[in-house]
């Protein structure tokens, strides 16, 4: 880079302006969707100011008020929380376009403020580096989610609510209870420091079995996915899309972090556990998205089976196998998003979501079946997308480490989900017994769609840079390097 | 020699009735058959031995050449079709210029040419087998039950043969490099393997031909309406047949008692056959056939023989395509008579054919056969495989499978369920960090 | 990039921009989609054709993507893929012709031209794939372009008919994934070839590659419809003619009896394959489905779902000819490949005539047919006697390269299979065409199209006369220098590099 770019703290600034973004949407609720699009333009930007830093500089820490830990809050950016920043930030971008067509005045006002501050949260979440900050954050990160989901109003929507937000605190409180435990064993809340002075014991086994089930409880893994389908499926679609995309990658981050700096260290058994788990679930998820009606219940069913594959991940460890998990988080990211937004569309288009009676969508939304068609490609694994570069990495893996049963998870889990994927698709391309009117869906709303689907596919060609990227300050070595 | 002129007179031969075949040509030609045989006329003229090769045909050794034996049978062809082809309407009469029938004869005729002064296997196999399917067309075309009849049967027979005659082809194209007839039958000579081969074209050579008790068809087609249809079979399929065995076998050299004796029993059955059908029970066109059927049962009957005793074949076995040829200029006079007899009578119908008990029974044991085939496996494996399905599905009965699915999702959803897992989910954790930790 | 690398880029862009430009244009727009179609068309032959010179004087047209981590995207354009691309090519020109024809004031037309576009692009890439990889992901996008024009009638049926296909070709799919990925974590590599590049492997690994071949040939024979995983076949031939035409009988199987092909030759290589035992069984499994293929075609009332069952025998000639473990086997199956096409092309393409016509969709219906539409039917006795394998069209050369590859290979009872085939076929295609020409036409055709004083439409015709002259002229001058008879012993002289 010929021009020096200011050395500015852009760990501060990806939290702080999403932060005044809500205050300000909050403040003149008339001008909130440009607000809040200059806000995620901004946002945009401070992400690719803070990759470039990484990228030349390497991993960076940065101590707030100049304290440093452990006494200080620290900030702590590498590959992998570079990696998240960018998709939520992508994300976050497309769902902010949607949001302008899809919300009229009265929820907006109510949307835009809650949304930029769950995105404050989430870039807090991504780059702290003590554990009780990321309690801090996901409990932020869940209130702001239930409130969003609530925004949709009547019953079924707020029952959806009510019980995430049991769950969300149940889940946080337990998680509380681990950092304790931890806080009180080692003395710090560091993550680097834990990483040094935590010794197996049955206090740390303790925290990490706490720790571990609250955060397993709200990234939905099977059997505890229960409150998921609901509170994703009644929510207004922009919110469903965050939701499914970005929030529960929040506590799976944090899963993420503790695991490779602190437990790993401990030793490898639960992963198996896990591991089964999340074959559980990418087998139940799948069989029940088949069984959906309802066109959002599917694809939040879809979700659930989805995040079973990251699951599986801790199972098969191994550096391929990480990279692969890594790859699917991404593209996952991006093709849930653009799913739920196409089901947006559709249920805009035509008042109702039930999928037999899609009535000749191919026809009428093109574009908006090319972006369900597009991330539906990505979801099931198919070439050329990213969701296929995980596939096929999760595949090496455990082929090369010759267990076989994942192998036989992966490949059903694939099958299903081109089942329930191609129904819908089928479905869409055929007349309903009875047309219904419709209803003219915005430009924008159709094109950011396409944007995010697009983009899930054009992953599966950027595998070099992406590895690249995630390689920076080798978060997936046992060791943590600073 | 590749050089102009031959080229030209060789080509010609088989490509003049191809041309004449399309309708739009020949529409104000009269006698466009005669025409499109005056080439063959012409080269007949032409003395000695004249050749062409075409490597970039078929699979490469094909080509076109006149010699000893080939002259006998262009004449007698060139004769016989002029003839049968000036009696196919009134001569003069403008219709035949555009009628169907004359473009699946002229198209017969190509086939006959070709085979004629084909060179080597693959191209007598190629020529041989368009005139076979385009005197079937001719025959069809014709609109009386009695010819219809035998070109169903010719059809069977001619699939059949030909299917025995391509794996004959395979056998003897591993045996011998190089297709054409001489060397064909040097490396028969050399070789032991071609047994079965010379088997496969024997059979096959027989059922075009009509060898009994492969006849029926000529039977049939002899009492049919058309007149002259009698010379057409002789100089069409049947002689076509008695010259694959002549071009295809080294008659003389070698010595095959296995097959020639078979042959010869079956000839000397034929001529015997052909004689008491014809004295006994056969309506006047069905004589001709008789004719016919005798002649070829003799004719194979020789060479079987000459099978049998490579020596007898040295010494009379160039008799025999003087007899074919006789036999084919004695049919043209009976027949010439015949049509004479016929005009002077004006015998109008000949459709009372006397069809005969085994004639009967043929047909009726071909239609039940077909009747089988054609119900027996009719679609029975749909039904099977549904009703497979359906009793794997009163296993796996969705409905069933759908409510305990539904009822999964209920039970994990109350919150006692829900608590309950999550606790446990905690303490197996723990407890395996503690295990694997220990261990 | 320089010309070579380029090139085949290229030749998959021609089709590839043209239909994403295509899917935009308005229904109204027929000059520009038309005029897109044609152009595409043209450009791609006219690089396949530099691409041919190019190949028969061994310069080398390669281009590498990085994909993976260390495993590139690989376009490579040997002998054996410029077989598949020129047929691809060739016929793709000839079916947009008809398409237009065909489709003429049908709705969606931009739709499916668009997707139309994307399947020959997918087609070509594979044809052009250097390693497994690339072979995989044009494979997928294949089935995903297909779909589309399998439900493009939007009825119920043609729902059903989608879902069937998705069901065994995303099953097939998933095996290849599986067994290429298995591959690579056992040998580190994807690329074709010559002789295979698993003969190193040591012996412990035997029996896992042994099961891959048959996950691979499984995977593969989904879309090359061996028995038992033919059954999509005729359930999708209820997609509108030049779909049928095109895609299944030419493009959707011989992707997947050419991925067969580079699987034995460029994978295993075909002596390491033998002497794992595994050609012989697949020579079985090709035998019976030509044979049941004839069977059940036999039985058949509707003229497309005959054709169908044909297809299904007639393919896997091209499997058995490389089973066979033989040059002259070989030759025989991989000029099969083009012979083949350009058959079953033509009947489809009769049978699409028939069809918009007349309405004829039964057999029974076709009685004295000949007499109402003669070139169409002239056409339709050529492509029925090359399936028979009648000299001298091109189903005999085929015929005669396998019978005597057979023998030369010593198993003397694939040569009974050929004949069994010749005469099921003749079975069922001859009485077609007695009834055809010899029967007199009914009183009223079932859905009669008038179109003046022509038998059919131009546009419908044309291809049709063209695909059948060639059938003609590739049998009869076939072995003149540049037919492709005289491109397989090319490949064969080449020792079958990919």
């Amino acid at each position: 880079m010929i021009f020096l770019v200011p050395d500015f703290p852009w760990e501060i600034i990806v939290v702080a302006l999403p932060l005044a973004g809500a205050l300000v949407c909050f403040l003149w609720p008339r001008h909130a969707s440009l607000l809040a699009l200059i806000a995620a333009l901004g946002v945009a930007g401070a992400v690719s100011g803070l990759g470039w830093e990484i990228t030349t500089h390497g991993p960076q820490r940065y101590a707030i008020g100049g304290w440093g830990a452990p006494l200080g809050i620290d900030l702590y950016s590498d590959g992998l929380s570079l990696s998240m920043l960018a998709i939520s930030a992508l994300v976050g971008l497309g769902v902010s376009i949607y949001a302008c067509g899809y919300f009229d005045s009265q929820k907006a006002r109510h949307f835009w403020p809650l949304w930029l501050f769950l995105w404050a949260a989430l870039n807090a979440l991504f780059v702290a580096a003590d554990i009780f900050n990321l309690y801090v954050t996901l409990e932020l990160l869940g209130l702001a989610a239930v409130a969003l989901v609530a925004l949709a109003g009547g019953a079924e929507a707020l029952g959806a609510a009510m019980r995430y937000l049991l769950v969300s605190l149940l889940g946080s409180l337990i998680y509380l209870f681990g950092v304790a435990l931890l806080y009180h064993g080692s003395g710090s809340v560091d993550i680097m420091i834990l990483a040094q002075r935590v010794e197996s014991g049955p206090a740390a086994w303790t925290a990490m079995g706490l720790m571990s089930a609250g955060l397993l409880l709200k990234t939905a893994l099977f059997p505890l996915h229960f409150w998921l389908p609901p509170a994703h499926a009644s929510a207004p679609a922009p919110v469903s899309a965050l939701l499914s995309a970005l929030v529960v990658k929040g506590s799976f981050y944090i899963f993420l972090r503790l695991w490779l700096e602190i437990f790993m260290d401990l030793g490898a058994s639960p992963g198996q556990l896990v591991g089964i788990l999340g074959a559980a679930a990418v087998l139940w998820g799948g069989i029940q998205a088949l069984r959906q009606t309802r066109l959002k219940m599917l694809i939040a069913y879809s979700t659930i089976s989805q995040l079973g594959y990251l699951f599986m991940a801790f199972a098969i460890t191994g550096i391929t196998a990480w990279t692969g998990m890594l790859y699917l988080l991404l593209s996952h990211a991006l093709a849930k998003a653009a799913m739920f937004m196409a089901a947006g569309n559709i249920l805009h288009f035509g008042g109702h979501d039930r999928i037999a009676e899609l009535d000749r969508v191919a026809q009428r939304l093109p574009l908006t079946l090319a972006a369900f068609s597009l991330a539906g490609i990505s979801i099931i694994g198919l070439p050329p997308s990213g969701g296929f570069i995980a596939k096929w990495l999760l595949l090496e893996a455990a082929l090369d480490s010759e267990q076989w049963w994942w192998v036989v998870v992966l490949m059903l889990g694939g099958l299903l989900a081109a089942g329930y994927i191609f129904k819908v698709i089928g479905h869409a391309f055929t007349q309903a017994d009875l047309s219904h009117e419709a209803r003219a869906v915005p430009a924008n709303m159709e094109w950011a769609a396409l944007t995010l689907a697009c983009a899930a596919i054009l992953l599966g060609f950027l595998v070099p840079a992406v590895t690249l990227l995630i390689d920076i300050g080798s978060p997936f070595d046992a060791r943590y390097a600073g | 020699m590749n050089d102009l002129t031959s080229v030209f007179l060789l080509l010609t031969v088989p490509l003049a009735p191809l041309l004449m075949a399309i309708p739009g040509l020949r529409r104000n030609l009269p006698w466009p058959v005669h025409w499109a045989l005056l080439p063959a006329g012409v080269l007949l003229l032409i003395p000695g031995r004249v050749s062409v090769e075409l490597p970039w045909m078929l699979l490469g050794q094909s080509g076109l050449a006149i010699d000893a034996l080939s002259r006998w049978w262009l004449a007698m062809s060139v004769v016989l079709w002029a003839v049968a082809a000036a009696f196919l309407d009134s001569p003069g009469n403008r219709q035949i210029g555009s009628s169907p029938r004359t473009t699946w004869l002229l198209l017969s005729l190509t086939g006959q040419m070709g085979l004629v002064l084909a060179t080597d296997l693959v191209g007598f196999f190629a020529f041989s087998s368009l005139m076979g399917y385009a005197f079937i067309g001719f025959l069809t075309v014709n609109g009386d039950a009695n010819s219809r009849y035998a070109a169903k049967v010719y059809l069977v027979l001619l699939v059949i043969a030909d299917i025995a005659l391509f794996e004959a082809l395979l056998v003897f194209a591993t045996i011998s490099l190089d297709l054409s007839f001489a060397g064909l039958a040097e490396s028969i000579a050399l070789s032991s393997a071609a047994g079965f081969a010379m088997l496969l074209t024997v059979a096959g050579f027989s059922l075009r031909a009509g060898l009994w008790p492969s006849h029926n068809w000529l039977l049939a087609a002899g009492g049919s309406a058309v007149p002259a249809l009698g010379l057409l079979l002789w100089g069409g399929p049947v002689t076509a047949g008695l010259l694959g065995i002549l071009r295809w076998l080294p008659l003389g050299v070698i010595r095959a008692a296995e097959l020639g004796i078979p042959m010869l029993l079956l000839g000397l059955v034929a001529v015997l056959y052909a004689l008491w059908f014809g004295l006994t029970r056969a309506s006047p066109g069905q004589r001709t056939a008789c004719v016919i059927i005798a002649l070829t049962g003799a004719l194979m009957a020789i060479i079987g023989g000459g099978l049998a005793y490579p020596g007898f074949w040295q010494h009379y076995g160039k008799l025999v395509p003087a007899v074919i040829a006789g036999g084919g200029f004695v049919l043209t006079l009976s027949c010439l008579g015949m049509m004479v007899r016929q005009r002077e009578q004006k015998f109008s119908v000949a459709a009372g054919v006397s069809e005969t008990n085994l004639m009967f029974r043929f047909e009726g044991w071909l239609e039940a056969r077909a009747y089988q085939l054609r119900h027996a496996g009719q679609d029975n494996l749909p039904r099977l495989l549904s009703a497979a399905r359906g009793r794997l599905f009163s296993i796996w009965h969705l409905s069933e499978w759908k409510n305990r699915l539904d009822s999964g999702e209920h039970i994990l959803r109350r919150w006692s369920i829900a608590i309950v897992l999550f606790l446990l989910l905690a303490t197996l954790t723990t407890l395996a960090g503690i295990l694997s930790d220990s261990g | 990039m320089n010309w070579n690398s380029a090139l085949p880029l290229l030749i998959v862009g021609s089709s590839l921009l043209p239909g994403i430009v295509i899917f935009f244009l308005a229904e109204e727009r027929v000059v520009a989609r038309t005029a897109l179609n044609m152009t595409g068309a043209l450009v791609k032959m006219v690089l396949v054709g530099f691409m041919l010179w190019g190949v028969y004087y061994g310069e080398q047209f390669e281009i590498r993507i990085p994909m993976l981590p260390d495993l590139d995207l690989v376009l490579r354009a040997g002998p054996l893929a410029m077989l598949l691309v020129t047929l691809s090519s060739v016929l793709w020109l000839v079916t947009t012709i008809y398409a237009i024809g065909y489709l003429e004031n049908s709705p969606h037309r931009s739709r499916f031209f668009g997707f139309f576009s994307l399947c020959v692009t997918a087609t070509v890439g594979l044809s052009l794939a250097g390693n497994l990889l690339t072979f995989l992901l044009f494979y997928e996008l294949l089935t995903l372009a297909t779909y589309p024009l399998i439900v493009h009638r939007g009825t119920e049926v043609a729902r059903l008919a989608g879902r069937n296909y998705l069901a065994y070709t995303l099953a097939g799919g998933a095996l290849l994934l599986l067994s290429t990925v298995w591959l690579y974590s056992l040998s580190g590599t994807l690329e074709f070839t010559t002789r295979g590049f698993l003969s190193g492997l040591d012996d412990t690994h035997h029996p896992a590659l042994i099961l891959i071949f048959i996950m691979m040939i499984a995977g593969l024979g989904v879309k090359a419809a061996l028995i038992p995983l033919h059954g999509w076949l005729p359930q999708a031939m209820v997609a509108p003619a030049p779909v049928s035409a095109l895609l299944h009988a030419v493009a959707v199987v011989k992707a997947g009896a050419f991925g067969i092909v580079r699987v034995v030759h460029d994978v295993y290589g075909i002596e390491f394959a033998s002497s794992l035992g595994v050609t012989l069984p697949l020579a079985i499994v090709a035998s019976a489905t030509i044979i049941y293929g004839s069977l059940r075609a036999l039985f058949q009332v509707d003229l497309k779902r005959l054709l169908a069952f044909s297809t299904v025998s007639q393919v896997s000639y091209i499997a058995l000819g490389v089973a066979l473990a033989e040059p002259v086997a070989t030759i025989g199956g991989l000029v099969h490949l083009v012979h083949q096409g350009v058959q079953k092309i033509t009947l489809f393409f009769c049978a699409g005539n028939l069809a918009e016509t007349l309405g004829i969709h039964k057999i029974s219906e076709m009685r004295g047919v000949g007499r109402r539409m003669p070139w169409t039917m002239a056409a339709f006795s050529i492509g029925a006697f090359g399936m028979i394998g009648a000299p001298p069209l091109t189903g005999f050369v085929s015929k005669w390269y396998l019978g005597s590859g057979a023998l030369e290979a010593g198993l003397d009872w694939v040569v009974l299979v050929l004949a069994a085939s010749s005469l099921l076929n003749a079975a069922y295609f001859l009485p077609i065409l007695h009834a055809a020409w010899f029967k007199s036409p009914p009183d009223s055709w079932p859905q009669e199209h008038k179109f003046g004083r022509r038998e059919t439409a131009w546009a419908l015709l044309a291809p049709t006369l063209i695909t059948a002259t060639l059938t003609l002229i590739l049998g009869l001058f076939a072995t003149a220098p540049i037919s492709p008879l005289e491109w397989v012993r090319f490949i064969a002289s080449r020792g079958f590099t990919p």
